[in-house]
């Protein structure tokens, strides 16, 4: 699509100003200025032009940029525009010798944080989107998980100097 | 084989929904549009028509059934008369704004209370901040005719949006006269099949209309309201296309009738500009310089090309099928609009209104020669006198 | 009238343990739902049971508005919002759209599944006319109504699956209505069963029985027609109960029969989960903020309602609730 420029406020009032000006003196966008008909009764002055382009440009700015329609893509495998680690202040810490990858933190959690490592063939917790809602070391039928306070860990989200 | 068929607007409103080769329909009854959807069921029923006829249980559900199958990617049609059309308000922002092209058929009826079937344009007007397309045909051709052509400029890739295909109920709804049916093989050509840009689907995923921050909501609004932009040249060529196809000679925006050398001048939409017309010829034979301007467009409102059309005459009253109560003129809309296009014209004319054709009413030739006179006497003192006249409803009582 | 047309659907087999369950989530990591969330929770089990030839319908709600801020979602597969008054109505266009285009050779996959997530308020009550619709039309379409028992996302709101004495902010307790909410709730799979003869199969599911869960939802996914499935997805917010508990608040709502897990087909009901002996209602209450002001006479009027409710298990209906007794020890 086209994209003009936004006017700003005072350029807009100055376009309005003009815009009387420019009327008389500006073509119609068909092309050529339009003159009244033949005829015309008593003494009314000849010529009128109307107006061309007087809507003026609209364009969004690359950094108020939203798609069309409000139709985004699909994530993947996280969405990444909505990080929420920074919400936590206590962690779920396994230990894998009492795990006995019964799958229950899995089925668990809202947010999806745990998953199987094949390879190492151990539960898997997700730093990036962990919210601390506990689900999980509350449903572990082995006890392997307990919660750690976020301030314990070097890569703690509250030790961030800005959030995501 | 292009036939010659003597048809009501519902009926031809039907055909052209036929030869759009529709694919989702959803109904509801509700006088007078409810010939349509009845028309529709019976093509569905024998074959005439492949399409899915989905049963909505009220106007609103009609709405969501055409959003949801748009957003699919099928070409949804739907319809609607009076509080039927107020009832589905909720759902016009959404298919506006999430760029659905579906089509809703209105055969506009008189908002209650108390229930009124007579037509009234109050109902389709009251939905005109939208984002809608919307006009009205004055023939059961013009409404065959709209039918296809809005589909056309609404399913452009440049415009993408709903459009509100209006006609008089009762007086276009159910009047029959003359239309040129056409050959399937010219309508193909003129429309191309439906392509939703990012349909629902599993193959490619995509997610419609995720909640915004505050401030994002004006680049969205900002973002509908340049289609606007774009969207009179859409509608010129798909106008030209269809006339070269299909033989007619439809102006894009307006049709103008005895405007070269008119003085006064008549602003009228719909069934009632036949009546103005034939009030026309009646004013000119006895020397009164009449002439009228019919928007086939309300959205997009045509300004530049009426303030064309208008820009020579001395008077010009706008005649108002549609109240505004409260309004700056306690009239009806069109006066608003029109004035607005007016108002930058060196030597612009007088405006006024006539409330004339509401719940039902038909406007009479008099009522033309009523209002000719007050515009006659307008140019005469190059004054406008009253903001608006609310025909037969002036006399003391 | 939808026309006779065999389309292709995907079978889904049943899921016989959690590590069996497909590992794919569709339902992905990213969204501002509360921590502890159980709609959330719920539409993971839903999103991962159906797979990815699925297209979401979420009416405006928690499971929207959370789920969706901002400009972007969690759905790993296709989704559109619906206004909370239409999810029935959307669904019914998009399974139409599909039927349509199917049948004309515009699209060759497998018919998608089309699922309605609708919280309660958007599935019976100012969503109810369009879900009706939809189960009288017989689209195949599922319609999942996640019962977090009150209209959360607006700041917890009753609905008409709000428990008889909660605390609500349009329900609150106070010196003229002590108990806060009056009346007794809707009962949404009753009202399916009850009267759309279209109808394939009705089941509820709790969140804390995640295997139960997901099999219904593919149970339902292979009819062919509308199903309709009631899930109970426990609120930490609107309850106010602390949110590790989510899925301990889904069992004791089974345990003590303030829910029911069963399931309607062919006529026939179905139910699992019932405790040897139930638990008094009070077990599952007192661990809730928004049941705390109750009192002794109030707990005994749901006593009595959840009574009644199991002791006709097996004729189903839920009346309006007897006099209330004594209260018990």
């Amino acid at each position: 699509m086209k994209t003009k420029k936004i006017q700003k406020a005072k350029g807009r009032n100055e376009k309005a100003r003009n815009l009387k000006t420019k009327a008389m003196n500006s073509k119609v966008k068909a092309g050529g200025p339009r003159t009244t008909a033949k005829g015309s009764a008593g003494g009314r002055k000849e010529s009128v032009t109307v107006f061309g382009d007087v809507f003026g440009t609209i364009n969004v700015p690359k950094d108020r940029a939203v798609p069309f329609g409000a139709i985004t893509p699909a994530p993947v495998k996280q969405q990444e525009l909505f990080i929420t680690s920074n919400w936590r202040i206590v962690r779920p810490v396994i230990d894998h010798e009492k795990c006995t990858r019964c799958f229950t933190c899995y089925i668990a959690c809202p947010d999806s944080c745990w998953s199987f490592n094949e390879k190492e063939e151990q539960m898997e917790w997700n730093w990036k989107f962990c919210k601390g809602c506990q689900i999980c070391i509350n449903e572990c039928p082995a006890d392997a998980l307990s919660a750690a306070p976020e301030l314990d860990f070097e890569d703690g989200v509250v030790r961030l100097e800005k959030p995501f | 084989m292009a036939q010659e068929k003597m048809l009501s607007g519902c009926a031809a409103a039907a055909q052209g929904a036929k030869f759009a080769e529709v694919e989702v329909i959803c109904s509801f009854p509700i006088r007078p549009y409810t010939a349509i959807m009845m028309e529709l069921a019976r093509m569905v029923a024998n074959g005439e028509l492949d399409a899915e006829f989905v049963h909505g249980e009220g106007e609103h559900a009609q709405l969501s059934v055409a959003l949801g199958a748009s957003a699919a990617g099928a070409r949804a049609y739907t319809g609607s008369s009076g509080v039927g059309v107020t009832y589905a308000f909720e759902v016009y922002s959404p298919a506006a704004g999430g760029r659905y092209p579906l089509q809703m058929a209105i055969a506009d009826r008189t908002l209650d209370p108390p229930g009124d079937f007579g037509s009234e344009h109050t109902d389709a007007m009251s939905a005109r901040d939208q984002g809608w397309l919307m006009g009205w045909a004055a023939t059961p051709q013009e409404v065959f005719d709209n039918t296809l052509i809005n589909y056309r400029v609404g399913e452009d890739p440049k415009v993408m949006l709903p459009q509100f295909v209006c006609q008089d109920g009762y007086f276009l709804s159910h009047i029959p006269d003359k239309v040129i049916l056409p050959d399937m093989a010219q309508v193909r050509e003129f429309l191309p099949p439906y392509k939703a840009p990012h349909p629902l689907s599993p193959v490619c995923p995509v997610s419609h209309g995720p909640q915004i921050r505050p401030d994002q909501g004006a680049p969205m609004d900002a973002q509908r309201a340049m289609t606007f932009l774009d969207l009179p040249k859409v509608i010129e060529k798909a106008t030209d296309d269809f006339n070269r196809i299909f033989g007619r000679h439809y102006d894009p925006f307006l049709e103008k009738y005895k405007m070269e050398d008119a003085e006064i001048a008549f602003f009228i939409q719909g069934a009632h500009a036949n009546t103005c017309k034939s009030a026309i010829n009646h004013l000119r034979s006895q020397g009164v310089k009449a002439g009228m301007v019919r928007p086939r467009w309300v959205r997009p409102w045509p300004t530049q090309q009426i303030a064309e059309a208008l820009s020579h005459v001395k008077t010009v009253g706008c005649v108002e099928s549609s109240t505004s109560y409260g309004g700056a003129t306690r009239g009806g809309n069109l006066i608003h609009e029109v004035r607005a296009s007016l108002y930058d014209l060196d030597n612009r004319p007088q405006v006024t209104s006539f409330m004339a054709g509401l719940g039902g009413d038909v406007i009479l030739l008099e009522d033309f020669n009523y209002m000719a006179k007050i515009l006659t006497q307008m140019a005469k003192d190059r004054k406008t006198h009253q903001l608006v006249y609310w025909v037969g409803f002036e006399e003391e009582a | 009238m939808t026309q006779a047309f065999n389309y292709k659907k995907q079978i889904l087999e049943p899921i016989k343990s959690l590590r069996g369950a497909p590992r794919e989530e569709m339902y992905l990591p990213g969204h501002r739902t509360c921590s502890g969330c159980g709609p959330a929770l719920n539409y993971r089990l839903v999103a991962k049971a159906a797979g990815k030839d699925t297209i979401f319908i979420g009416p405006t709600g928690c499971m929207y508005v959370a789920n969706s801020s901002y400009l972007c979602t969690p759905y790993a597969v296709s989704w559109i919002h619906a206004q909370i008054t239409n999810g029935g109505a959307v669904a019914s266009g998009i399974e139409a759209a599909y039927k349509t285009m199917m049948r004309r050779g515009k699209y060759d996959g497998p018919f998608p599944n089309v699922i309605v997530m609708a919280g309660d308020g958007g599935s019976v009550d100012i969503g109810l006319q369009a879900m009706s619709g939809l189960m009288y039309r017989g689209h195949d379409v599922l319609f999942i109504c996640y019962d977090n028992e009150s209209y959360a996302n607006t700041g917890i709101q009753t609905s008409p699956t709000s428990p008889y004495g909660a605390n609500t902010t349009f329900t609150p307790p106070g010196k003229m209505i002590p108990e806060g909410k009056t009346l007794f709730p809707k009962d949404p799979p009753q009202l399916v069963i009850g009267g759309h003869p279209a109808v394939k199969y009705v089941a509820t599911t709790c969140v804390s029985y995640p295997l139960d869960l997901m099999n219904k939802v593919r149970k339902a996914l292979n009819y062919d027609g509308p199903t309709f499935l009631h899930m109970l997805a426990p609120c930490p917010k609107g309850w106010k109960f602390d949110e590790k508990l989510t899925l301990e608040m889904g069992r004791l709502a089974v345990e003590t029969g303030m829910w029911t897990l069963y399931e309607w087909e062919n006529g026939q009901y179905k139910y699992s989960h019932i405790p040897k002996t139930y638990q008094p209602v009070s077990e599952y209450m007192k661990y809730q903020g928004r049941f705390t002001h109750l009192k002794q006479e109030h707990i005994a009027k749901m006593q009595a309602f959840v009574d009644e409710k199991i002791h006709r298990i097996k004729a189903i209906a839920v009346e309006a609730p007897i006099r209330t007794p004594k209260a018990k020890a």
